[in-house]
């Protein structure tokens, strides 16, 4: 396990575009190391919203993605999550696709600029085919195991730095197991 | 199939010939009467005439004519002998029917050419007897000498009867060849008119036996024809009553793609008016891109509204016959279906994921959590594992009270004991804030339930009511009957439920809007799953809720014609079973 160090410069904030649902990137990643230990040495402080309706998911979740060195800011409705989204400018929203209010898809049309990765127990082929077309870089089916999920994110914004797009991450993690 | 006209033709061929065949026969018979009539006159008349009128009179005249000759003779040798006058009576008595005689057969000597000449002859002979006899009395007149000379004359008078003889004879011999001649010649006009006659039947018979053979089988021809064709005629209408009764709408195509016909079915399905048999959106069905490349429903939107179709074309010699079938309601069931699987699979998911997630993380973390996390998860695990449980056991009750596969026992239950002990076990866990209250009835109300089950319905109705009164508040259980059934009711002044979503509450998996309750949890099942139950046992649960000021539920049961008597033993007995179904049951 190698480590790598990524430069990504720091692009501005963007504003959306018209067009294609690419989400800019993170802002304040500047050097991440590939295949870390995510509870450990990474000094590279991501933050996170969580958007989940579920205590115990939120409660694992959360959990564990601190102990890896997230901060983690939690919702659990859509309206919620928006108005801390626009709040907080994180570097990643973990959204659940079965919201009461909002669903998770909805959320993310109007999340712009931050890269979505979806969480459900819902994964049929329509719903993972629903997710790529809102634009997320990843689809974590439930039940998954939340030690492992830092990680997962980590590569996930490594992967969408380098390529600039989330269609092309996406792609990559097609290959992969869900 | 022949058609009438085919038939009336065919008909018409039969016809004639067996017309034409029976008038020649009546021809022929009626020929055939006159020819024997006929035949039997001339046999009659030519036998009449011949042997009575002609042939009989001369035998009996040729005799009557010797014996008077004889007596003639008898008379003049009685004279020669006597010389007395007045033995000459029989001479002039015999000379007078002699001449008779003769008159008589001269008259009919014409009837053969032989017979006139023995007549002659006879007349001859006679008239040589009357000469002789004329002598023999004048001699006796002229005195003794001339009756000794016409004594000696005597023989000489046998000799011309003698010829008299011969020629009588002669004439009877012709007269009977005449007969006999008759007799022939009756014979062979007979036998002509046998044969005749024999001819003419054997033709007539042969005429017959052929229309016999003929006409029956070109009649029974006849005959099958109009059966089959009757029996065509019925299937048709066998088929027009399977085609008008028949769900599916069934079109007609022609070779050229036109539509022929429509049945009742597909009438009502395209809204054709009387006497159409088309219309733009059953031909755009028709005309549908991809025939049968894509074998599933088609959307066609009929009368406003969006209906799923199903087509199917067979194409044969002569058309194509479409059969369309609408199964937008079985396209909603289905749907309906893979909705409740994958929420099913979703409900279960849940909790899973949280178990799942719990015990990595438990066994995950090196430096240990902090003992307060660790007892977090340890119970988040034993909740979620609970919530599971319930889950699963609350899918297959519904799938056993779908399938009416769910054995309800009919027991005599004492409604206020059992409400009481839930109430008695619901107060010792509930938290604070909520007053439980059971308002009893004056008499015993015995409902007519399987008891547990009963206790699982109202076991979720009361943690309903606790659920879903987060601010806390009153919720009372009353018992009572109005004589013919009786009611439990679970009211609660909690957060209510607004109007349009009360009848909703009961659907599978239907939970109200979390932002409004506030994030209460629940599988959705419990009001499915209670009221499935009251009606599978006979009752009725229902629903009277104003948002913002609570609901109150009603489960309404006949009434025990047994008496309760007995079970409360049973259900003192099951009051830890009841504790936990009423833990147990979710929303």
């Amino acid at each position: 396990m190698g480590a790598t160090a990524v430069v990504f410069l720091g692009a501005g904030n963007h504003d959306a575009d018209a067009g294609g649902r690419q989400p800019k990137l993170p802002r304040r990643l500047s050097a991440v190391e590939v295949g870390a230990d995510p509870a450990g040495a990474s000094n590279q402080v991501l933050s996170a919203l969580l958007v989940e309706d579920d205590p115990s998911m939120r409660l694992l979740v959360k959990y564990n993605l601190e102990a890896a060195g997230f901060r983690v800011t939690v919702a659990s409705t859509g309206e919620e999550a928006l108005e801390l989204a626009a709040r907080e400018r994180p570097d990643v929203a973990l959204l659940d696709v079965m919201l009461p209010d909002l669903g998770g898809f909805e959320v993310a049309e109007h999340l712009h600029g931050v890269p979505i990765i979806f969480m459900s127990a819902r994964g049929s082929e329509s719903d993972l085919e629903h997710g790529r077309r809102a634009g997320a870089i990843d689809y974590v089916t439930k039940p998954f195991d939340p030690v492992a999920l830092p990680a997962r994110i980590r590569e996930d914004l490594e992967a969408l730095a380098r390529a600039g797009d989330a269609a092309q991450v996406w792609a990559l993690r097609a290959d992969a197991s869900r | 199939m022949t058609r009438p006209a085919e038939r009336d033709e065919a008909a018409r061929r039969v016809q004639r010939p067996v017309q034409a065949a029976l008038a020649l026969l009546l021809c022929i018979v009626v020929a055939l009467v006159a020819a024997g009539a006929f035949a039997a006159y001339r046999v009659y008349s030519l036998g009449n005439h011949r042997f009575i009128d002609q042939a009989g009179p001369f035998f009996a005249v040729t005799e009557d004519l010797a014996v008077e000759m004889l007596n003639e003779e008898t008379g003049v040798r009685g004279y020669v002998s006597t010389g007395d006058p007045k033995t000459l009576a029989p001479y002039y008595q015999g000379r007078r029917y002699a001449k008779l005689e003769l008159a008589l057969i001269a008259k009919d000597a014409s009837f053969d050419p032989k017979i006139p000449k023995h007549v002659a002859a006879m007349r001859r002979e006679v008239r040589s007897l009357d000469q002789y006899f004329a002598n023999e009395i004048a001699l006796v007149q002229s005195g003794p000498a001339g009756r000794r000379r016409a004594q000696a004359a005597i023989p000489a008078g046998k000799g011309h009867f003698d010829h008299l003889r011969t020629s009588s004879r002669a004439l009877i011999a012709d007269a009977g060849d005449v007969i006999a001649r008759s007799h022939r010649e009756q014979r062979s006009t007979l036998v002509i008119w046998w044969l005749v006659l024999g001819v003419a039947g054997v033709l007539t018979v042969l005429i017959a036996v052929g229309l016999l053979l003929r006409v029956p089988r070109q009649l029974y021809d006849l005959f099958r024809q109009e059966r089959t064709a009757r029996e065509a005629a019925e299937r048709s209408a066998d088929a027009a009553r399977a085609l008008a009764n028949v769900q599916d709408a069934v079109v007609l195509l022609g070779e050229d793609g036109v539509v022929r016909y429509s049945n009742p079915a597909a009438a009502a399905l395209f809204g054709l008016a009387p006497g159409d048999v088309d219309s733009p959106e059953l031909r755009q069905l028709l005309n549908r891109p991809t025939p049968d490349a894509r074998p599933g429903a088609w959307p066609v939107t009929l009368d406003g509204r969006e209906r799923w179709l199903t087509v199917v074309e067979t194409t044969f010699d002569g058309g194509t016959v479409v059969v369309i079938r609408d199964v937008t309601d079985d396209q909603k069931l289905e749907r309906l279906r893979s909705d409740f699987v994958a929420t099913a699979a979703h409900e279960l998911r849940t909790p899973l994921a949280a178990v799942y997630g719990a015990v990595r993380t438990l066994r995950h973390s090196e430096q240990g959590l902090p003992p307060e996390v660790h007892a977090q998860f340890l119970e988040m695990i034993e909740n979620e594992s609970e919530r599971l449980k319930v889950v699963m056991d609350q899918l297959l009750l519904s799938a056993q009270l779908d399938s009416d596969e769910l054995r309800l026992n009919r027991e005599a239950v004492d409604a206020d004991a059992l409400c009481d002990e839930l109430v008695d076990s619901v107060r010792v866990r509930e938290p604070g804030g909520i007053e439980l209250v059971l308002e009893q009835p004056t008499s015993v109300v015995s409902l007519e339930a399987d008891p547990d089950r009963l206790r699982q319905v109202v076991a979720n109705l009361i943690d309903n009511a606790i659920k879903y009164s987060p601010d806390g508040g009153r919720v009372k259980v009353t018992v009572s009957s109005d004589g013919t059934s009786g009611s439990i009711e679970v009211a609660d002044q909690g957060l209510g439920i607004p109007e349009d979503e009360q009848k909703r509450v009961f659907e599978k998996f239907y939970r109200l809007d979390p932002s409004m309750t506030r994030g209460i949890g629940g599988s959705g099942l419990g009001l499915y799953i209670s009221r499935e139950l009251v009606k599978q046992m006979g009752g009725e649960l229902s629903l009277v809720s104003r948002y913002g000021s609570g609901s109150t539920f009603t489960v309404t049961l006949p009434l025990a014609t047994r008496t309760a008597g007995g079970h409360e033993a049973a259900a003192v007995r099951a009051a830890p079973a009841a504790a936990q179904d009423a833990a147990t049951s979710s929303t």
